[in-house]
C-alpha cells in the first residue's frame, strides 16, 4: 500500500468525521424543530432537507456550486471577506458530506424524538422545567439509540461520499481525493494493484465502523 | 384557599363543559372513562388549553379567556400524579424525585430529597430504576416528585387502578397523610365509588363533559340526581 492511497484513506476519514461533528448537532437541532415546532413552513423545511436524500448527488453537488461556487451568492461574499473560495479545498468535501449526510440525521433523531412519550413530556412540565430543560434532560436522553444511529449513519454516508464531493471539491491527489475518489481514479487509469488496495482497506475500515457502532448501540441499553 | 374553575373545551365531537370549586380538601372526580375528568386535570395543569373560562388556584389567576391570562404549565406549581405515574425510565428514584426541583440546588436540594425519601419510606431505593421496583413503590415515587417542589395543588389520576389491594389501602392511608401534612386541596380522579367513599370530601360526578352532581360521598348515596348517577353508583 502505498502513500497516496493511505492519504486518499486518512482524508476520507478526517472529512467524514468532521462532517458527522457537525451533523450531530446541526442534525439534532432541525429534528427538535420539526417534531417540537408548529409554525408555517414546517413542511416547507422537511422537503428541504430531505432533498438530498433523494436527489443524485452530483445534482446536490451542483446546487452547492452554485451557491458557494466563486460567482454564488454564499462564495462571492466569503470570498470577497477573506479571499479564500471553498472550492477544490478539503473543506469543500466536508461541506458536500455535510448536506448528503444531514437528511439521515434529521429522519432518525425526528423519528426517536417523536416516540418519546407525551407524558414524560407533561410530567417534566409539570414538575417546573422549561421546553428547552425537558429536551436536554428527557427527550434527548430517551431518544439516545435513535440520535447515536443517525450519527452512525451520518457518519457511513459521509465516507462514502463520492457524487456531490466531485463537483464541489474535484478529485486532487493528496488535497480532496477521498479514497472513493480515489478508487475511481485507480480504476480509471488501469491502475488495478492500487485499486485493489484500497478497496480492500476501505472495507476493512468500513466493517470495523459497523462493528463498532453496533457493539456501542447495545451497550446503550 | 382553594381552587375555582369554569372551564369549556371542545375536541373531536367531545364537549367540556365543567364548573366546580374545592378548599384544602379530598375532591373526587368521579364518572366513566371519557367522562372528561382527566381532561379537567389537564386544563387545569395547562398541559390543555380551555376554549373558554377561567382557572384561580389560591386566588391566583392561571387561566382566564376573557382577560387574556393562560399561565404556562411550569409555572402554576402544581403537583401532577399521572395514571402511569410517568417515572422517567433513564433516572433513578432519587433522580426522578429531586426533578421536582427546578432550580433548586446544593444543600436544600440534598435535604429536600432526603425528607421527601424518609416521609415516603424510600431510602432503600434511592439509586433503583423506576422498572426495578413495585407498582406500589412507583407510585409513591411518583407522589414524592409531585409534592417536592411544594405544590399549591395536588392532582391524581386513577392513583389506584393498577395496583393491588394491599397497595391500594396503603396508598389511601398515605394520601390522607399527604393531605394533612401538606394542607393542599387534592383533586383525585376514580371511576370506582368505593374507593372514594372511603377518603373523599366531596364528590364531583361527571357525566359525558358536564358536572352531573357535587356533595359529600354520603349526600350522593342518598340522594342521587337524577338516574343517570343513581345508575353510575350502581356501576359499582
Amino acid at each position: 500500500m502505498d502513500s497516496s492511497a493511505l492519504l486518499a484513506l486518512r482524508l476520507s476519514l478526517q472529512v467524514a468525521l468532521t462532517a458527522t461533528i457537525m451533523v450531530v448537532p446541526a442534525g439534532i437541532f432541525f429534528a427538535c424543530v420539526l417534531a417540537r415546532g408548529r409554525f408555517r413552513g414546517r413542511d416547507l423545511l422537511d422537503v428541504a432537507l430531505t432533498l438530498p436524500l433523494v436527489l443524485p448527488p452530483t445534482v446536490t453537488g451542483y446546487y452547492l456550486v452554485v451557491l458557494f461556487g466563486r460567482n454564488g451568492p454564499i462564495g462571492s461574499r466569503v470570498y470577497a471577506l477573506t479571499g479564500w473560495s471553498i472550492m477544490f479545498t478539503w473543506e469543500a468535501a466536508v461541506l458536500a458530506s455535510f448536506v448528503v449526510a444531514l437528511p439521515l440525521m434529521v429522519k432518525t433523531a425526528r423519528a426517536a424524538f417523536e416516540s418519546v412519550e407525551p407524558q414524560f413530556v407533561d410530567a417534566s412540565r409539570t414538575l417546573g422545567h422549561s421546553e428547552a430543560s425537558t429536551f436536554l434532560k428527557v427527550v434527548l436522553p430517551l431518544s439516545r439509540r435513535g440520535v447515536i444511529a443517525g450519527a452512525s449513519l451520518a457518519f457511513a454516508r459521509a465516507l462514502g461520499e463520492f457524487g456531490a464531493t466531485l463537483m464541489l471539491a474535484g478529485n486532487i491527489p493528496g488535497r480532496t481525493s477521498t479514497a472513493p475518489l480515489a478508487i475511481y481514479s485507480y480504476a480509471g487509469s488501469g491502475d488495478w494493484p492500487r485499486a485493489n488496495g484500497l478497496v480492500l482497506l476501505f472495507t476493512l475500515v468500513a466493517a470495523g465502523f459497523l462493528y463498532v457502532a453496533s457493539k456501542l448501540n447495545a451497550r446503550i441499553f | 384557599m382553594g381552587i375555582e374553575l369554569k372551564i369549556s373545551k371542545q375536541v373531536k365531537g367531545f364537549d367540556l363543559d365543567a364548573g366546580w370549586e374545592a378548599g384544602r380538601e379530598l375532591v373526587a372526580l368521579f364518572g366513566r372513562s371519557g367522562a372528561g375528568k382527566t381532561m379537567t386535570l389537564k386544563l387545569i395543569a395547562g398541559l390543555m388549553k380551555p376554549d373558554r373560562g377561567h382557572i384561580r388556584v389560591n386566588g391566583e389567576t392561571h387561566f382566564d379567556s376573557g382577560a387574556r391570562i393562560d399561565l404556562k404549565t411550569r409555572r402554576r406549581c402544581l403537583g401532577y400524579v399521572f395514571q402511569n405515574h410517568a417515572l422517567l425510565p433513564h433516572m433513578s428514584v432519587g433522580q426522578n424525585i429531586a426533578y421536582g426541583l427546578a432550580g433548586v440546588r446544593g444543600d436544600e436540594r440534598r435535604e429536600r430529597l432526603a425528607e421527601m425519601l424518609s416521609l415516603f419510606g424510600l431510602e432503600g431505593l434511592k439509586h433503583s430504576l423506576p422498572r426495578d421496583i413495585s407498582g406500589g413503590q412507583q407510585q409513591r415515587v411518583a407522589l414524592a416528585r409531585a409534592l417536592i417542589g411544594r405544590p399549591r395543588l395536588l392532582m391524581l389520576d386513577e392513583p389506584f387502578s393498577a395496583l393491588d389491594m394491599p397497595a391500594r389501602l396503603e396508598l389511601r392511608s398515605v394520601i390522607r397523610e399527604v393531605q394533612s401534612r401538606f394542607s393542599i386541596p387534592v383533586v383525585l380522579v376514580t371511576h370506582s365509588f368505593s374507593e372514594l367513599r372511603e377518603m373523599a370530601d366531596r364528590v364531583i360526578v361527571y357525566s359525558r363533559g358536564r358536572v352531573a352532581q357535587a356533595g359529600s360521598p354520603a349526600e350522593i348515596e342518598a340522594s342521587p340526581a337524577g338516574p343517570e348517577v343513581a345508575e353510575l353508583l350502581g356501576l359499582e
